[in-house]
């Protein structure tokens, strides 16, 4: 029998209300629904990822001009060049030492921000002595690429541009 | 004979003290990029007025270091992460200079790399920072004198 509107009294005659009867589901529905929304979706960009493109420029802080903007290919990256996205929001990005040539290694968090993920140093003080402050975003822009997008302001009032990063990965 | 041994054993602990460690006052800023060919460019200096009792460098015993504010204000409001009064450092002697080694080297995902440096000259000490942006090298020089 149902009983979708109005009271009823069930087998141990207990009066029941329509509101009873669906205060429940609603509630698991509310938050079944909200944990889906809210899930931080870091598996689309899992993994380790090798860099084969960067592009850097500057770009004026009034004008928007650009200057400076140069391409490196992936001819001038090696095996120590890679950034690697972990379950546990931990990134860690992998470059060649430009002079000795060895492996650098650093430790950042992530985190979704938007449609893409906000990419935070692990340490923030070397920007408080080299006058440099960064921001880093990472995205998935096709199957097979992730592009680290970071753009620095310098604390020297005289440099009235932002240095910009784009650095592309492939699975 | 003890006491000739606790006395040449402070000795030698004390003939381990580098000249460089101290409380030292900074007395001037210079920032400016340089071009990998050399070319200087964005030179700007900050003279000693600009400085306060905030901007010092404590130099320890033992290989640690901790800096003051490095840039005078109102530079540091630009930076959130400079509003932090000190920074704590490690270093080690190599050659004539001090190599800072906490905050380490750091990189950008684009593989930015610092380098923090510290030397002594007469009665100056200069603690160097190169970022190194793959575009120029952006460098801040602090000069301290006690």
């Amino acid at each position: 029998m149902l009983h979708l509107c109005g009271p009823y009294r069930n087998v141990n005659n207990d009066l029941i209300s329509c509101e009873m009867k669906f205060t429940p589901i609603l509630i698991f529905i509310v938050l079944i629904t909200l944990s889906i929304g809210c899930k931080k979706d870091n598996s689309t960009i899992m993994g380790k990822w090798r860099e084969v493109k960067m592009r850097v420029y500057n770009q004026d802080i009034t004008t928007g001009a650009v200057s400076g903007d140069t391409t490196y290919q992936s001819d001038t990256f090696g095996k120590f060049d890679y950034v690697e996205f972990y379950s546990n929001g931990i990134c860690v990005v992998s470059t060649t030492e430009q002079v000795s040539k060895v492996q650098d290694t650093w430790e950042y968090t992530y985190a979704q921000s938007g449609t893409g993920f906000l990419v935070t140093p692990a340490h923030t003080a070397p920007y408080i002595i080299s006058g440099v402050s960064t921001v880093y975003t990472a995205s998935r822009v096709s199957s097979n690429t992730v592009v680290l997008h970071a753009v620095t302001s310098y604390l020297n009032p005289s440099v009235l541009y932002k240095t910009i990063t784009d650095s592309y990965y492939n699975k | 004979m003890i006491i000739g041994l606790v006395s040449g054993l402070v000795a030698c602990k004390k003939g381990n003290d580098y000249p460089i460690v101290g409380k030292w006052q900074q007395v001037k800023l210079r920032m400016y990029n340089q071009s990998y060919s050399g070319v200087i460019s964005n030179d700007t200096t900050f003279q000693r007025s600009r400085f306060d009792s905030t901007n010092y460098a404590q130099v320890n015993n033992g290989g640690t270091a901790i800096i003051g504010l490095f840039y005078p204000y109102p530079l540091y409001d630009l930076n959130i992460a400079a509003n932090v009064a000190t920074v704590k450092f490690n270093y080690i002697r190599v050659g004539s200079k001090y190599v800072m080694t906490i905050p380490t080297t750091t990189t950008n995902p684009g593989g930015f790399i610092t380098a923090d440096t510290a030397s002594l000259s007469g009665n100056d000490v200069l603690i160097r920072s190169t970022f190194d942006n793959h575009q120029f090298y952006n460098i801040a020089e602090a000069y301290y004198s006690k």
